[in-house]
């Protein structure tokens, strides 16, 4: 008997669900991804299912989207513009950017147009965050009308919207654990070298001989003090041996000879006949172009093999207007001591305020978050390297698709907002010999960072080493004894501010032991922690006394950044080394890019019962070794056997724990002035604020409605006496609810 | 409070203010910034201002090695405005620089071309400031040099211009000099000091 096929028509007769289902199992191949299920909108609003984006600065609007398999996919937009930009978009496709220059289509409502931005690679696993990014830092009077982004791909069913994934859930906080530490490390001493008749914003230190410390202010002198001359009970000597400088910002000495990098110009500062005066300035190098842009500053410096390194940072007065930057802006610059020959040896860099020796000769320099920086960095400068910062059309000839990541993502706000010189430890800092420690010029304090060599490549992992000390650092020399002189600064207009946390301060190691996380090293499969000294007996298996999250960034042209794909990331195993001084954690995945961040339960306890000082490190896993696994053993009997929790998660935090991120370095809850208004009592207080559009002075209330706007539009009503830009648009990194929380916090907490 | 407390719990703030007063300071530390200031000035980025005499400032494009503008302070009053790490001229103009098309001119072997520049620094002497430029055409150097005497050497805005490395018969034409300057001529030759007098 022949078989007849059954056609889909009767198939529809008998089994009319059946057709349907058919129907249904066919699922599309392309994504429709439409304005209203964006997780972040900054200061713009929506007009129905439209949003109308008129204002560039701290907006950003982004999708999180899953592939089932990896495949090329093609992206486009729906839009009205009525009249041309001056700048164009960005999309970043996970990491990738393309600029959208917008056409402008006419205003109406029959003007809808879909723009193809190209295609990209989408890879399956992880969600993959696509970000239509405006230009920053500006507001246009007729708005970009955007309706939805359109995904399309090959495959049926591939392609799927995943909800925006929230910061999980953080353990509480202490000092030191998941919190800015409150003291100084145990191992420090330190003193105050104040003279108080002087405000000394140091911004470029270097030791001359074994016992002559030199260093520059912002304000253009130069001083020397004599190392045997400070007896710690009256004003330090401090003599000025040159001024007239031109915002110095960086001091080396060479062979006796003694280098400035100034707002324009590598100096060299010359006494022909030895009778103690710099009576010539010489121009060694300004072989790159400069602007009038307060920003511009050459940041320095090193030097080695007969030449002067130092970095000149963007400019930001102009750059929101037209994305403009003066060319070669945000180079690493390699200048010859003698010729003045200029070479640009890596470029991308924003306000590389710090520039220094790392382990193995390495050059490092820590840049400040901002556009193009969703967090800090400290990065290893290598020949052509392009760390990320551009502009448009791409103005800096290393400028390419895929930047050179950081060794080290510092990530705001957690553990550092401004940071500034990397300086290597000498041999006299016992346990911390070669490793790293930098200032902060907003955050305070020291940090601490350990580097390995990953196939090839630095990277490693920042930890919390001190805070407890008056001066916000900014440059650093160390004396012949390994006595660490470390130099204060702070910007704005408000003096008495200026003056406390300038100046100059003498950090001695003591050698004294701390219990605290001393390492980090990657492996196949997980991170070693090491430790200052051994864990009590049977402590530290138990991996539950390791709370571990992941995360990337991922740059675009707005202001900073959030963090992606933040997650909670699972310890499989926890391995103490036989000598108890290092555990290997296996953790359950390692991404290639993203930040390993690990608390260490406050609860764990090294020999004799020794407490944690500090227990918290990120880890930059830009590599991840081959081959190399961690030893995974097993635990000893009944050393998993606590039942005390090492972690309480009482939630309901979340806007004391933003305020500490984002605001608590400019803004104090007390009457502590920093850069920013003090908060104490702000809720419902008349605050006197300036409308930088009319420069209109008034006054108003400081509630819900006023803290809101400030954070998403920071330019909008300023504080009278603080100027434009100072504060960060941090609403572009918040979700709404986010910002609410925020808000009620500093509402409440302002109330004290 | 009686005015008598008042005043003096005034004076006690007063007192209290971080004075930044100059640290112990060898006495004739140069680059005094009352006698020149190395900060942009009027938005050039790369430029200098030096004081001559007592109220007269002459203020150069450094990229360019030429004098910007010169003026005298208002009386009583500095005559540079300092808001932020630039100056700002103040008073009134006695000479604005050359426009930007005009630039230095070498001529040699019977054609003209315009060097490349390049700042090389300045020194303090006994009196006076000396700023210099290369003046670069393939790999032919010039040195030219500005002194900048502290006090007007012949009762006037007065500049002294050489120029090191120029072969027989070559010359070098100085822009923003000749008229209102005396000698009205732009052209500069030999190695000596050349001084040029701006007309009152």
């Amino acid at each position: 008997m022949s078989r007849v096929p059954i056609s889909p028509f009767l198939l529809a007769l008998l089994f009319p669900g059946a057709v349907l289902a058919a129907e249904k199992v066919t699922p599309p191949t392309s994504l429709d991804l439409p304005a209203t299920v964006i997780f972040s909108k900054g200061p713009n609003r929506f007009v129905g299912d439209v949003l109308e984006i008129t204002k560039g600065r701290g907006a950003t609007i982004g999708w999180y989207v899953r592939a089932g398999k990896e495949e090329e996919v093609r992206v486009s937009v729906e839009y009205i513009c009525a009249k041309p930009l001056n700048q164009a978009y960005q999309l970043s496709f996970d990491g990738h950017d393309r600029f959208w220059n917008v056409e402008p289509t006419g205003a109406d409502d029959t003007a809808w147009t879909r723009a193809d931005l190209g295609t990209f690679r989408l890879r399956s696993g992880l969600p993959v965050l696509i970000l239509l990014v405006p230009p920053t830092g500006t507001t246009y009077p007729h708005p970009v009308r955007f309706r939805r982004l359109i995904i399309e791909g090959t495959t049926p069913g591939n392609l799927a919207l995943v909800t925006a994934p929230g910061d999980p859930p953080a353990p509480d906080a202490s000092p030191g654990f998941g919190e800015k530490l409150s003291s100084r490390h145990p191992a420090l001493e330190s003193v105050d070298l104040r003279d108080e008749s002087l405000t000394l914003r140091i911004s470029g230190m270097t030791m001359r001989g074994e016992d002559e410390l030199l260093f520059t202010t912002w304000d253009g002198d130069l001083y020397r003090v004599g190392l045997d001359s400070l007896d710690e009970k009256s004003p330090p000597p401090f003599e000025k041996i040159a001024r007239g400088l031109s915002e110095p910002m960086g001091l080396a000495l060479s062979e006796g000879r003694l280098f400035v990098t100034e707002k324009n110009e590598a100096t060299e500062l010359i006494d022909a006949d030895g009778d103690g005066f710099f009576e010539t300035y010489r121009c060694v190098s300004h072989d790159w172009p400069s602007t009038m842009d307060y920003h511009e500053y050459l940041f320095g410096a090193v030097i080695r093999d007969g030449h002067l390194f130092l970095s000149n940072s963007v400019g930001m007065a102009e750059r929101g207007k037209d994305n403009y930057q003066a060319p070669m802006r945000g180079s690493v610059v390699k200048v010859h001591l003698d010729t003045g020959a200029t070479t640009f040896i890596a470029g991308g860099l924003r306000t590389p305020d710090g520039m220094g020796e790392g382990p193995g000769g390495s050059l490092l320099i820590t840049d400040n978050q901002g556009e193009w920086l969703p967090s800090n960095k400290l990065v290893h400068v290598t020949e052509g390297a392009f760390f990320n910062f551009r502009s448009i059309p791409p103005w800096h000839p290393l400028d390419r698709p895929v930047a050179t990541p950081p060794a080290v993502w510092l990530p705001q706000g957690e553990i550092a907002s401004s940071p500034t010189e990397p300086v290597l430890l000498p041999d006299s800092w016992g346990p911390y010999a070669g490793h790293v420690v930098f200032g902060d010029v907003t955050y305070g304090g020291l940090q601490r960072v350990f580097l390995e060599e990953v196939r090839g490549e630095l990277q490693g992992a920042v930890f919390r080493f001190s805070q407890g000390f008056r001066h916000l650092f900014h440059r650093f020399a160390f004396a012949p004894n390994g006595d660490l002189y470390a130099g204060g600064i702070a910007r704005g207009k408000d003096m008495d501010f200026i003056h406390r946390v300038s100046g100059l301060t003498r950090i001695r190691y003591t050698g004294g032991t701390v219990f605290e996380p001393l390492a980090s090293r990657l492996r196949s499969n997980g991170l070693e922690i090491e430790f200052t000294a051994p864990l009590a007996p049977d402590e530290g298996w138990n991996p539950a006394a390791y709370h571990v999250a992941h995360w990337g960034y991922q740059p675009t042209q707005t202001y900073g950044g959030q963090k992606v794909r933040h997650r909670t990331g699972g310890v499989r195993s926890a391995s103490v080394s036989a000598d108890r001084r290092r555990v290997f954690l296996e953790l359950n995945e390692l991404v290639p890019g993203e930040v390993v961040h690990v608390r260490v339960s406050p609860a764990i306890t090294g020999e004799g019962g020794k407490k944690l000082h500090a227990g918290e490190l990120w880890y930059t896993a830009n590599r991840i070794p081959e081959g190399e696994p961690g030893e995974v053993l097993p635990p000893p009997a009944g050393a998993l056997s606590g039942t005390d929790a090492y972690f309480q998660f009482s939630g309901g935090d979340t806007g004391r724990l933003l305020f500490q991120s984002y605001c608590a370095a400019c803004h104090s809850l007390d009457d502590v002035k920093l850069a920013g208004p003090v908060l104490r009592g702000i809720a419902g207080s008349k605050r006197l604020v300036r409308d930088p559009a009319t420069g209109e002075t008034r006054e108003i209330e400081a509630d819900a409605a006023y803290l809101r706007q400030s954070i998403l539009e920071p330019n909008a009503l300023l504080a009278e006496g603080y100027p434009e830009n100072l504060m960060p648009p941090i609403g572009a990194i918040l979700s709404e609810k986010q910002v609410d929380e925020l808000v009620e916090f500093i509402l409440q907490a302002g109330k004290r | 409070m009686n005015r008598f407390l008042l005043h003096l719990s005034c004076l006690c703030a007063l007192n209290a203010l971080p004075a930044n007063l100059p640290a112990e300071e060898k006495a004739g530390l140069p680059f005094d910034p009352e006698r020149i200031r190395r900060l942009s000035l009027d938005g050039v980025p790369r430029s200098l201002s030096i004081r001559q005499g007592e109220s007269v400032w002459i203020g150069y494009d450094l990229e360019r090695a030429a004098v910007m503008k010169i003026w005298r302070a208002p009386e009583g009053k500095p005559g540079l405005i300092v808001p932020d790490f630039t100056t700002r001229s103040s008073g009134e103009t006695l000479h604005k620089g050359p426009a930007k098309e005009e630039r230095w001119r070498w001529s040699r072997d019977g054609k003209t071309v315009e060097p490349a520049i390049r700042y090389l620094g300045c020194t303090q002497g006994d009196g006076h400031f000396i700023l210099s430029w290369e003046l670069k055409d393939g790999e032919s150097i010039l040195t030219l040099r500005e002194r900048v005497a502290f006090d007007s050497v012949e009762d006037g805005v007065t500049r002294q211009l050489a120029v090191e490395g120029l072969g027989e018969g070559e010359e070098l034409h100085a822009p923003g000099l000749g008229k209102g300057w005396i000698p009205d001529t732009t052209i500069l030759t030999g190695a000596g000091w050349h001084s040029f007098v701006l007309q009152p």
